[in-house]
């Protein structure tokens, strides 16, 4: 499953077909498809390339990863096209698996419950799924202890195992049960990335992002001292940089990367999230890169505790003129362009540290199966859980997997409610975002 | 030139000496000194004419056709505007709630020519002809309504509804606003004066106040902002409740930026209670007083007349359990309240803790009540939920821990057993149960069933439990009004940890029996010499528009809570009463 960014093919004859009589052509006609042809080929260049496109040029960013690959299992698993990975499903603790092209589809393995409910995700090349532990509602599924080991889904076996605990200036508590926030991933250096908030308090802010060789589960490299919530790895006109969301102020920052995707220097004020319309309270839980190089920001109240909060998504764009991120427009609806994309022997895993490996994942998707797309928003959606809370996946087109939570007007619930009264036996409502269903029965549970 | 001060000198000078002294005095703070806390309001409206007129208005509008509360001094157009723009059967709808009842208050906020930005596809007609923006906003949604005419034609070209949209706030209301905030007791001793309504501007608004917003109650909220030297005292008033909801004072410089809103004024003056224990006395009690980061208010070193009488107290957890489905899969939720900020809450306070006399029949109090709310943001809305720590200190040594539930749940009933933690003053204890005739000695850590006939009748009393080495004897008595707490009883030995810091979640939500969570800490160890920790969990059932419940009602044309609280906790009293 990738993004393709490249420009159609012209379609080909078909076999067995006699070639068409070409028509004697005028010496204009003749420079011009010269022209158009040189063009071609430089544009077909620069792209293989990786040339700076536009949203570059502009002051925009790039998203690394295109390389992201479906899961291997998921097609013995009935899935026909891309996956959906879902850690905030309201009926659902853990992981579960969607089917954009198959409504009401659901695959959870039973080992993807093991670490209690999830929240930071992403993939790698391979098809291997990372995520994290963030408790909802309540700690009797997330005990603190847990906060900060990454878990990994076998892109084989679908196994659900626990991959690397990031280290912690201090263990996560009761007064701060949170630990890993924001999980990505690097195509150009095979890198994932981690940021924990474990040991921080309100006076103290000890928080790390950490950069992990997946392959080796080892740490690269770290840096203390900064709680963020949402991380994502981009290309801008100067290097490599990380950007995340601060878990503890209303703005976006950013660290560079040097060559091997260690992060270097200070970080850098990138955005006040109240000039894009924000609360003073809300913080940016996930940053998407779009394909213009603006970006999506989902944002939450987030205070450290577990009470629940919706969602909701703004939008910056680059301003090059003034170097610098200005509110912008909200992005039309995506094409939905879910391509099927069986990994082969020949889907290349990124390039090694150092190497730009962007080029050689984008020929590997192109060889990926089917037919060439127009430029469309990434297969492999990940939605993450909303910290504390939890509400219907933002895909609305799932429909059916999970109710409308939205809240609408207090006296339209409270009708509702009124109404209720003449149902017979009285039966529960639907919880809100952010209630944890919990299921007993009379044997023994284990320990919490 | 030389001026002669010959004959003026001295008092000239020793008035400008007067005059430079007062303004030395007068200085306002130095921005180096630290900021004042900020400071939550009672949040009761004042009684000025503003207040008066303004009520009166919407009293009047909401019983107008249509129950849409116009914009004053408007010219001869926009007025003709706002005339056809509340024709239109769009706007008529506005305060018409979804589920029926009474009008919610509507009120017209601006009316101005439209601009090429307030211009979409279906107004484009607009660019040629001359067309109004009038601006409404739905007080009871936060529904902030744009809507585009053509002022020759009187057509309405589009009506757009923004929810959680808050508009500018018109002059009046921005004066009222001042208004309000002037009146303020908080205000006035925030800046040792009644200050003028020059004072309260802010270059930034043409309205003379700044937004703010009150994202929890999602009302209507401004702040006028007083300026003082280099600092700004912020006043957020909240226009819906015509009430301060508190102040704040900011460094005026890039800082000042951020708004003051309702939440962050709330969490940065209830967060205090979370860093150190507050001592409280009242009467012959003294107490300390902490937020914890799950375990609600815990209360600790209770003494009463100085004689230890508590060593802690608290509410450990709160389940709440739904009927739905087989028998053996029942659903529920397992609730933690606790701070603010930086805590495993579900539910946080929005307050601080108060402290309410109690009185008898004849008005004369015979006791304070230490209460702390938490709520979630939209409570009363279904499936968000509000929990009290409720602590009864009466004079003569009885003491009551109770649990307090409005509300407003995910449905019908549900049943909410919360854990309470009591740890009695005390090196060690003996505890006895009322067996039906005489008090039996528990040997062992166990627990007690609800039942009835396990009380003693005099008093009710179930459990006995002495003191050695300090503390006194106390009878446990479980609840029974409004409804009996049918209350399961546990006693362990003290560990320090199994409780006595936080413990964000104990037991499983759902169950119906003893396996409540208290136990698990039951090994059964013997008692004897040891201090014990008494654990108490009632059962109190929802029941709509009776107990445990709240519902949202449309009062004035602004959603206000209906409340049925329901409480369970038992009585500790002390045997025999203490003499004064």
């Amino acid at each position: 499953m990738t993004m393709d960014h490249r420009p159609p093919r012209p379609p080909r004859a078909p076999r067995g077909a006699a070639p068409p009589r070409r028509p004697a052509r005028r010496p204009w006609v003749l420079l011009i498809c010269g022209v158009g042809l040189a063009v071609g080929i430089v544009a077909v260049l620069a792209t293989i390339l990786g040339l700076p496109d536009p949203a570059r040029r502009a002051g925009g960013l790039r998203a690394v990863t295109a390389c992201r690959g479906t899961p291997q299992f998921a097609p013995g698993y009935g899935f026909r096209g891309g996956v959906i990975l879902s850690t905030s499903l309201p009926q659902r603790m853990g992981l579960v698996l969607l089917d954009p092209a198959q409504p009401g589809k659901a695959f959870q393995h039973p080992s993807w419950t093991q670490a209690g409910h999830l929240g930071a995700v992403t993939t790698d090349a391979a098809g291997n799924i990372y995520v994290g532990p963030a408790p909802r509602v309540s700690l009797a599924t997330n005990p603190p202890a847990g906060a900060t080991t990454i878990w990994r889904v076998d892109t084989r076996t679908a196994e659900m195992t626990p991959f690397l605990t990031v280290p912690a200036a201090a263990p996560p508590s009761p007064r701060n049960p949170f630990g890993i926030l924001g999980l990505a991933y690097d195509c150009d250096t095979g890198s994932l990335y981690a940021a924990s908030v474990a040991g921080s308090a309100p006076a103290s802010e000890v928080g790390r992002i950490v950069q992990i060789d997946p392959d080796a589960g080892a740490v690269l490299s770290q840096v203390e001292g900064i709680d963020a919530l949402g991380i994502v790895i981009a290309a801008t006109p100067t290097g490599k940089r990380l950007y995340y969301g601060s878990a503890r102020e209303p703005r976006i920052a950013s660290l560079a990367l040097d060559a091997t995707g260690a992060p270097r220097g200070a970080p850098r004020p990138e955005i006040d999230l109240t000039d894009l319309g924000a609360d003073i309270q809300e913080r940016a839980r996930r940053i998407d890169i779009l394909p213009d190089g603006s970006l999506q920001v989902t944002v939450i109240r987030f205070r450290f505790t577990l009470e629940p909060t919706q969602p909701r998504q703004l939008h910056a764009r680059y301003e090059a003129a003034g170097q610098r991120w200005v509110p912008g427009p909200a992005p039309a609806a995506p094409a939905r362009s879910i391509r099927p994309c069986r990994p082969t022997p020949s889907v290349r895993r990124p390039g090694r540290r150092g190497r730009r490996g962007g080029a050689a994942d984008r020929a590997a998707a192109w060889r990926c199966g089917g037919a060439p797309r127009p430029r469309a928003p990434p297969q492999l959606l990940v939605v993450a859980v909303r910290m504390g809370g939890a509400a219907a996946p933002r895909l609305r087109r799932i429909g059916g997997i999970a109710p409308d939570h939205r809240r609408g007007a207090r006296g339209e619930r409270d009708r509702s409610s009124a109404r209720a009264g003449g149902r017979p036996g009285g039966a529960a409502r639907q919880p809100g975002p952010g209630r944890r269903w919990g299921w007993t029965d009379p044997r023994p549970r284990r320990p919490a | 030139m030389i001026y002669s001060t010959r004959g003026i000198g001295g008092p000239l000078l020793l008035g400008l000496g007067v005059i430079l002294l007062g303004l030395a005095c007068a200085r306002p703070p130095s921005a180096a000194a630290p900021l004042p806390t900020p400071v939550l309001a009672a949040r009761i409206p004042p009684d000025l004419p503003a207040v008066r007129a303004r009520r009166a208005a919407i009293a009047t509008a909401l019983a107008a056709t249509p129950p849409i509360l116009p914009l004053a001094g408007l010219d001869a157009t926009a007025a003709q505007v706002q005339t056809q723009v509340l024709a239109d059967p769009r706007v008529r709808a506005l305060p018409v709630p979804a589920g029926g009842g009474g009008p919610m208050l509507v009120e017209v906020f601006g009316v101005v020519p439209a601009t090429a930005g307030d211009l979409t596809a279906a107004t484009q007609a607009c660019r040629a002809r001359r067309c109004y923006k009038t601006v409404l906003y739905t007080f009871a949604t936060a529904t902030t309504t744009t809507v585009i005419s053509d002022a020759e034609s009187g057509a309405v070209l589009e009506v757009a509804t923004l929810p959680d949209v808050q508009p500018d706030v018109p002059p009046h209301l921005a004066a009222l606003a001042v208004a309000i905030a002037r009146a303020a007791p908080e205000v006035q001793e925030a800046l040792q004066m009644v200050p003028p309504a020059e004072m309260a501007t802010m270059a930034a608004t043409k309205a003379g106040v700044t937004s703010s917003r009150c994202e929890r109650s999602r009302h209507l909220c401004v702040a006028p902002i007083f300026r003082w030297g280099e600092r700004a005292l912020w006043a957020v008033v909240d226009l819906t409740d015509l009430a301060l909801v508190g102040i704040q004072w900011t460094d005026v410089g890039a800082t000042s930026r951020r708004r003051v809103t309702e939440a962050s004024l709330q969490d940065t003056v209830v967060s205090r209670w979370c860093e150190t224990p507050v001592p409280l006395t009242w009467g012959p009690w003294r107490l300390t007083a902490m937020l914890t980061g799950s375990d609600g208010l815990a209360i600790t070193e209770v003494t009463y007349h100085g004689r230890p009488w508590l060593r802690q107290a608290k509410i450990t957890d709160w389940h709440v359990r739904y009927p739905a489905g087989p028998p053996d899969q029942a659903v529920g939720f397992q609730d933690a309240v606790g701070c603010p900020t930086f805590s495993a809450a579900a539910v946080i306070p929005v307050s601080e803790p108060v402290l309410a006399p109690i009185t008898d029949a004849s008005a004369t109090p015979i006791g304070v009540a230490l209460v702390q709310d938490f709520r979630n943001e939209h409570w009363p809305i279904p499936c968000n939920y509000r929990y009290q720590n409720r602590y009864e200190f009466y004079a003569d040594g009885r003491m009551r821990m109770l649990a307090v539930n409005i509300g407003r749940g995910c449905g019908r009933g549900g049943v909410y057993r919360p854990i309470l933690r009591l740890v009695p003053a005390g090196a060690a204890h003996t505890v006895a149960a009322w067996d039906g005739a005489a008090w039996a000695r528990w040997p062992d850590e166990r627990w007690l069933e609800p039942s009835a006939a396990r009380r003693r009748a005099a008093d009710g009393a179930q459990l006995r439990i002495a003191a050695t080495g300090g503390g006194p004897t106390l009878l446990v008595v479980p609840g029974q009004e409004p409804r009996p707490d049918d209350a399961f009883l546990y006693v362990t030995v003290t560990r320090s940890a199994e409780g006595d810091g936080d413990l964000p979640a104990l037991g499983d939500c759902c169950r119906e029996d003893v396996r409540q969570g208290p136990e698990t800490f039951i090994d059964p160890e013997p008692l004897a010499g040891q201090p014990i920790t008494l654990w108490y969990v009632p059962q109190m059932p929802s029941v709509e528009r009776a107990a445990c419940w709240a519902e949202s009602v449309l009062r004035d044309g602004i959603l206000v809570a209906d409340e049925w609280p329901c409480a369970a906790g038992p009585w500790l009293v002390p045997e025999p009463p203490p003499t004064p």
